[in-house]
């Protein structure tokens, strides 16, 4: 065994010959580190668990509205032809009705088939000299419709057939030539024997009623119409259909005698049906003198209603079994005139405020001067884009924030000690005896000396301790700012009640750093790393979270205040152990402005 | 000597069960870090993140390695990352000619006198990387060729290392014994 080997063995005996015992202060520490560890991993699960249900409700709610609204757009496209409504009250069957408030639609309503064009613009001819009291005839015509949507799908293409012969100028039988005994068997075989039955107006062990006996291809006269409410609207549909004048008056009598005959001709429940034309009256009141003063330009009233959301925001205050009973009860129509509907899609908004940002350090050699890092309050604005549902948005948006901190590292010295070994020469006090002669007494010797007291210096070896503190960092107070550009998936939650809205916002963001300004301590050099020489992910991932309270204050816009709470996901730093973590808490101000 | 039931109940996240392997490992694990750190604090440090290797790792463990060997094992390999993400900062650590020889058999002799605090004391005044390597070397077993591909140095440097850590702790201990004697005297 070499000198060198025997040396290690010494070396690593002595080293197993310590002890540690144990300390529970330690554990502590250690604990706190698995907890820590483990709440971690709780919180990402709980946050890409969250986020994933969220973004599969969102979607799930995003795919369901585009198939409503594609059912919806062909209900639209198809209903006059096919008129497949099964449901009473959807926004197909009422944007029907308010497509029919106008002389525009009533075109549509009328034609009802796909070669509209030229048989819409020859029944427009035709109704352009129909007085108002028509154009409230053709208001009813609409609750007709409407009825017609309650009768079954298997009734409907007769109806459209008759519809189509009725406007057909091809067939030899214009519209002018058009015979009421061909065409009010088949409507009221599509609908009013569908809305006496479906309606419940014949009351049990009652006989049928005579209507609900007619058949299709058989002859029907006006009297007979005219004894039952419910056809009092078909003759106005037919006898407008044939553009004639004195027809349209008898119509006129007999839709205002639909909802008085309704009571006496019928010992029974009000008719729904009857109910309803009370109510358009009220629309119409409101609605079509408005029309009908500048009959030459009657499609001022449809480019007000060019969607069909519009249409049904319109009537929603008249629709007594409007699904979207929430919304009719809470709006008035008052201030439902200065508003933008509700579901209008799409939403651009800005915000501004402040927030007060928390930069949480760890790691290489942090622990003397991360405590020294106090929160600073910073600016956030930034753009929003969000396509909005009734309850549910999804947007982007562009973010602009930065997280600043305030840092005070105390001052950071190194002590060394030198021990420098050195020889002296020691003074010592001693006796010595010189002998100075030896007699020989006896045969034994003896010895005669003198005794001299003196000083020696005997060598000695003492050490010098030689300790220098250096200074490796200074005290100092910096305030660091780092600025991120966020690109957010917003996904929003929100409830109308009026004016007001109350939501919540949030998702993930991509940041891209924008700027940064500040030092950081370190154990090297003057003790500080400029931020501008430190390595930093120049894309961050993070996460953004906002409630708000807006109140609409005109058509388009709002103004709201909104709570924000936004971080990051990862370490802000790059390379090394030390990371920085930022997050921050504060509340904006947001003007936001729908588009419709 | 670690029983295999405390094991299993630490692979069921039992706290308990953690504290008790704490508990057993914490001399093992305070030995080893001590002697690679120089301040208590960092040696603490780097215990608790080996220990939280070794829980979250527990079930990846070939069974047919001896857990302590095992532990050491991760003990080593945490302080070695921890300097390595640290060289950058002791890059402008210079590496000094050794002094001359002295009498090792001299040293060796104080050496067997001194207490085993005195010397890790000495030890931790040893410059970082010769302590690392003269720990790897001398202490834990390490070849050359190793400690070069932990530590990313050459076996040549390794060496040196090696060979100045002896010579500065010989000093040292001589420096000691002088001034011990001195003191008596």
């Amino acid at each position: 065994m070499t000198p060198e080997e025997r040396f290690d063995a010494s070396a690593r005996k002595k080293l197993d010959e310590r002890a540690f015992p144990f300390e529970e202060a330690h554990w502590a520490s250690m604990r706190q580190a698995l907890d820590k560890g483990k709440s971690g991993r709780s919180a990402w699960g709980l946050w890409s668990g969250g986020t994933a249900a969220l973004i599969a409700v969102v979607a799930g709610l995003w795919w369901w509205n585009a198939g409503d609204h594609a059912r919806h757009t062909e209900k639209d496209g198809s209903s006059a032809t096919t008129v497949t409504g099964t449901t009473i009250e959807t926004n197909a069957a009422r944007s029907d009705e308010a497509k029919q408030l106008t002389p525009a639609r009533e075109q549509v309503n009328m034609d009802g088939s796909a070669s509209t064009a030229k048989a819409g613009k020859a029944i427009d001819d035709q109704t352009d000299g129909i007085d108002q009291k028509e154009r409230s005839a053709e208001s009813k015509n609409a609750i007709v419709h409407k009825a017609d949507h309650i009768s079954t799908s298997h009734r409907a293409p007769k109806r459209t057939e008759a519809n189509a012969s009725l406007t057909d100028p091809d067939n030899g039988q214009g519209p002018a030539t058009m015979q009421p005994e061909l065409i009010a068997p088949h409507i009221v075989d599509a609908s009013i024997a569908e809305l006496v039955g479906d309606m419940g107006t014949t009351a049990p062990g009652q006989e049928p009623d005579p209507i609900g006996e007619i058949t299709p291809g058989a002859a029907i006269s006006s009297e007979d119409l005219g004894k039952k409410e419910g056809t009092a609207a078909i003759v106005e549909v037919t006898e407008v259909g044939n553009g004639s004048t004195k027809s349209a008056e008898e119509m006129n009598t007999a839709s205002h005698d639909a909802p008085t005959a309704s009571g006496p001709t019928r010992d029974q429940e009000p008719d729904p049906v009857a109910i309803c034309v009370v109510e358009k009256r009220e629309v119409e009141k409101q609605e079509v003198p408005a029309t009908a003063a500048s009959p030459d330009a009657p499609d001022d009233v449809t480019l007000t209603h060019t969607t069909e959301s519009e249409a049904v925001q319109d009537l929603l205050p008249v629709t007594a079994n409007a699904q979207d009973s929430a919304t009719t009860e809470v709006l008035d129509p008052a201030d439902l005139a200065g508003l933008v509907p509700h579901h209008a899609p799409w939403e651009i908004g800005v915000f501004g405020g402040i927030q007060t940002t928390t930069t949480r350090y760890s790691g290489s050699h942090s622990d003397d001067w991360r405590s020294a890092s106090e929160a600073m309050r910073s600016a956030a604005f930034g753009l929003e884009v969000m396509r909005m549902g009734q309850h549910f948005g999804v947007g982007t948006g562009l973010h602009y924030g930065t997280y600043e901190e305030r840092l005070s590292p105390g001052e950071l010295s190194e002590l060394s000690t030198w021990i420098d070994p050195y020889w002296y020469l020691l003074p010592m006090d001693t006796t010595l005896f010189f002998i100075t002669d030896t007699i020989d007494i006896g045969g034994q010797p003896y010895y005669t000396g003198q005794s001299i007291n003196i000083t020696v210096n005997v060598p000695t070896q003492g050490a010098d301790t030689t300790s220098a503190q250096v200074v490796t960092r200074e005290a100092r107070t910096i305030v660091n700012r780092v600025g991120y550009f966020e690109v957010p998936l917003l996904l929003d939650a929100h409830l109308v009640q009026g004016r007001w809205q109350f939501g919540m916002r949030g998702g993930p963001t991509v940041g891209l750093l924008s700027g940064r300004r500040g030092a950081l301590p370190n154990m090297s050099n003057d003790g500080y790393t400029s931020f501008t020489d430190q390595a930093f992910r120049e894309v961050m991932f993070g996460w953004t979270a906002r409630g708000y309270i807006r109140y609409r204050f005109n058509a388009g816009w709002s103004v709201g205040v909104e709570p924000m709470l936004r971080g990051q996901f990862g370490n802000g730093l790059e390379g090394g152990d030390l990371s920085r973590r930022s997050s921050a808490l504060g509340g904006l101000i947001s003007l936001t402005y729908r588009m419709h | 000597m670690v029983p295999q039931s405390l094991i299993d109940r630490c692979l069921r996240e039992e706290p308990k069960a953690q504290y008790e392997l704490y508990q057993a490992l914490y001399g093992h694990m305070m030995a080893i870090c001590s002697r690679y750190e120089r301040n208590k604090e960092d040696a603490l440090d780097r215990m608790n993140q080996g220990f939280l290797k070794i829980l979250t790792h527990l079930a990846k463990r070939r069974l047919e390695v001896p857990f302590e060997a095992w532990m050491r094992r991760i003990m080593i390999n945490t302080v070695i990352d921890a300097y390595r993400n640290e060289r950058e900062r002791k890059a402008h650590e210079t590496l000094e000619d050794p002094p001359d020889a002295m009498i090792l058999t001299e040293a060796n002799g104080y050496l067997q006198e001194m207490e085993a605090e005195a010397f890790a004391e000495l030890l931790r005044r040893v410059p970082d990387m010769s302590r690392r390597v003269f720990n790897l070397f001398a202490i834990d077993g390490f070849t050359h060729a190793e400690i070069a591909t932990l530590l990313g140095i050459s076996t040549g440097t390794s060496k040196w290392h090696v060979s100045h850590a002896r010579q500065q702790l010989q000093q040292a201990i001589l420096r000691q014994a002088h001034a011990t004697a001195a003191k008596t005297a």
